[in-house]
């Protein structure tokens, strides 16, 4: 991959093209690569950043290096990181692999079975979701935000700041939470955000983020995965080591759930600097999206 | 700026950064010493001593609309122009494309698409903006879709052959002003509604300054050699938004599909109900 790639690399791990069956000629010159930024492989020297290829592999095996911390004693959770979790976007529960859509071992832990403890409307609302006709209606797919949790696992990598008072997280992907550490309030409930509204707190070593004012029209996962307006999200990051934090966050939403469930995954550490995803430049997806959505209604249509 | 104001935010900082009571920061500071204040006015200051731009800043201008001096057109307001000198010194065609823009701009402007807008764009458009800062980093959150920025301030070299709406940031101090060079742009930015344009090879060298706590004047040094026949500036301040306490969200995309109903929603998860 040449440097000139990279911008147009990382747009188009913005597209559900591949899940889907775009043809990848109507690409041309876009390497074929979504995996890369998912999963341990974010380490390998595939990609293309100024700050280089960072510590060598082995020495990261042979010890992992101690947590960071700022000069208050908090975990120092900043620099640039991308969840481990392969398949997270296409299903937080376990599923296998089937053409152009990877398999993931589940990410739930929390009811013990790893199944998300839907109701049983909104279990048959998400089956619905996942037809392929209803592609268009993912809403990353017209370049939203992903929402809370979604934004962690998309897959693309993000920063995470702590600048006084705050902790900041920077998405690759052009989207953005603020944390606010001083114990104010959440923001009117009238106030419905896709990104919601954040507040934040040390539990010992633990970052506790607690999101409300969400507006309900973010999935899950990119095959629909349900929840509302109603969704509280409480987010717990702990580092492990220098390298890795523990990400958990656990979801409760009466209209949805018949009980709050977890997910966990680890964030690693990457070498590098974010790039930019200008997901609206160029877009074709979207429109193959409609095409497949349009061709299905036909179908439906027709006696 | 108002001097009455001026000097009471001078001594209640001072006051503050050398611990004494609020009932102390009410006496008024001797002639001399506020002389010598005004001067070299208070900023407030980071732990490592630099100015402190955190917080939310937001332009009083209507340089989105247009950097030059103009009159209301339908969709901008009118404002008086942050051009040092007035001109935009385009070459020959460069102004005959800028003057194409113009007549085309409600579907031609890239922000007709949402498309993230550039910099030095993005920090005049009519949406606050919250301002982070670490020794290392500045970070810049937007209302408007989310967009951020990210100014590292350690040193480290623009990425070598990629081209970003945004531009790749790097930042350094000059003394109490932030200086960031801004390369690597793509050509396909507008500077504001009105077809203000640049080309690939566009450069820009942002200042920060800051004038009193609540004041920031933001200047950029414009060059292309594509298009301009010479670097040129403009200039503004910034106004901390002191009434606002987040910044929230204005996503371009989505209230577009929503008002020309592209966008089909799910009426079951879709807004809470009233």
């Amino acid at each position: 991959m040449t440097p000139a790639d990279a911008p147009r690399r990382s747009a188009i791990t913005t597209r559900r093209a591949l899940v889907h069956g775009l043809a990848l000629a109507a690409l041309v010159g876009l390497p074929p690569v979504v995996a890369p930024r998912s999963g341990p492989a974010i380490l390998a020297p595939t990609l293309v950043h100024a700050q280089g290829a960072g510590a060598p592999a082995a020495a990261r095996q042979a010890a992992p290096p101690p947590i960071r911390r700022m000069p208050d004693g908090k975990p120092d959770l900043s620099g640039v990181f991308q969840a481990a979790a392969p398949g997270s976007n296409q299903g937080l529960e376990p599923h296998e692999a089937v053409p152009n859509t990877p398999g993931g071992r589940g990410y739930i832990v929390d009811p013990p079975d790893g199944r998300l403890p839907y109701q049983p409307w909104a279990r048959a609302e998400n089956d619905a979701r996942s037809k392929p006709e209803r592609g268009y209606d993912d809403p990353t797919a017209h370049c939203f935000p992903a929402g809370v949790p979604r934004s962690f696992y998309v897959p693309s990598p993000f920063q995470i700041l702590q600048p006084p008072g705050y902790v900041l997280f920077l998405y690759e992907r052009m989207w953005w939470r603020s944390v606010p550490l001083d114990g104010r309030p959440h923001i009117p409930d009238a106030i419905r955000l896709w990104q919601g509204d954040s507040v934040g707190r040390w539990d010992g070593d633990t970052l506790v983020v607690d999101t409300a004012n969400l507006n309900g029209r973010a999935w899950l996962d990119e095959l629909g995965g349900v929840v509302t307006h109603a969704a509280r999200v409480v987010e717990r990051l702990t580092a492990t080591d220098g390298d890795t934090i523990r990400y958990e966050a656990t979801v409760t939403d009466p209209n949805v759930f018949t009980r709050p469930w977890t997910l966990r995954m680890d964030l690693r550490r990457m070498s590098t600097e974010l790039l930019e995803v200008a997901c609206l430049e160029d877009d074709q997806d979207l429109q193959h999206l409609k095409d497949v959505r349009d061709e299905a209604r036909r179908k439906q249509q027709q006696p | 700026m108002h001097t009455a104001r001026h000097v009471t935010a001078v001594a209640l900082l001072a006051a503050v950064m050398s611990g004494a009571g609020p009932v102390a920061a009410q006496t008024p500071a001797r002639p001399a010493a506020q002389a010598r204040r005004a001067a070299a006015p208070a900023v407030p200051r980071t732990a490592e001593g630099k100015p402190n731009l955190q917080g939310i800043w937001r332009v009083r201008n209507a340089a989105a609309a247009d950097l030059q001096d103009h009159a209301a057109r339908l969709g901008m307001r009118p404002g008086m122009g942050v051009v040092e000198g007035g001109e935009i010194p385009y070459q020959p065609a460069a102004a005959r494309q800028k003057a194409e823009n113009y007549l085309k701009r409600d579907t031609a402007d890239p922000l007709a698409k949402c498309y993230l807008p550039g910099v030095p764009r993005i920090m005049y458009m009519d949406h606050p903006f919250h301002i982070f800062q670490t020794p290392t980093q500045i970070a810049m959150t937007f209302e408007w879709s989310h967009v951020f920025r990210v100014v590292p301030v350690n040193g480290s070299k623009p990425h070598e052959g990629i081209e970003f709406w945004m531009g790749d940031s790097r930042g350094r101090w000059d003394g109490d002003t932030l200086v960031v060079d801004v390369t690597n742009h793509n050509d396909r930015t507008w500077f504001d509604h009105a077809g203000n344009f640049h080309s690939e090879q566009l450069h820009l060298v942002e200042r920060y300054t800051l004038l009193d706590a609540d004041t920031l004047r933001y200047e950029v040094t414009i060059e292309d050699p594509k298009v301009f026949t010479r670097p040129w500036k403009i200039s503004m301040p910034l106004y901390r938004q002191k009434e606002m306490t987040r910044v929230l969200e204005y996503h371009c995309q989505a209230e577009t599909e929503e008002a020309n109903g592209a966008f089909e929603r799910d009426p079951r998860t879709w807004y809470p109900k009233p």
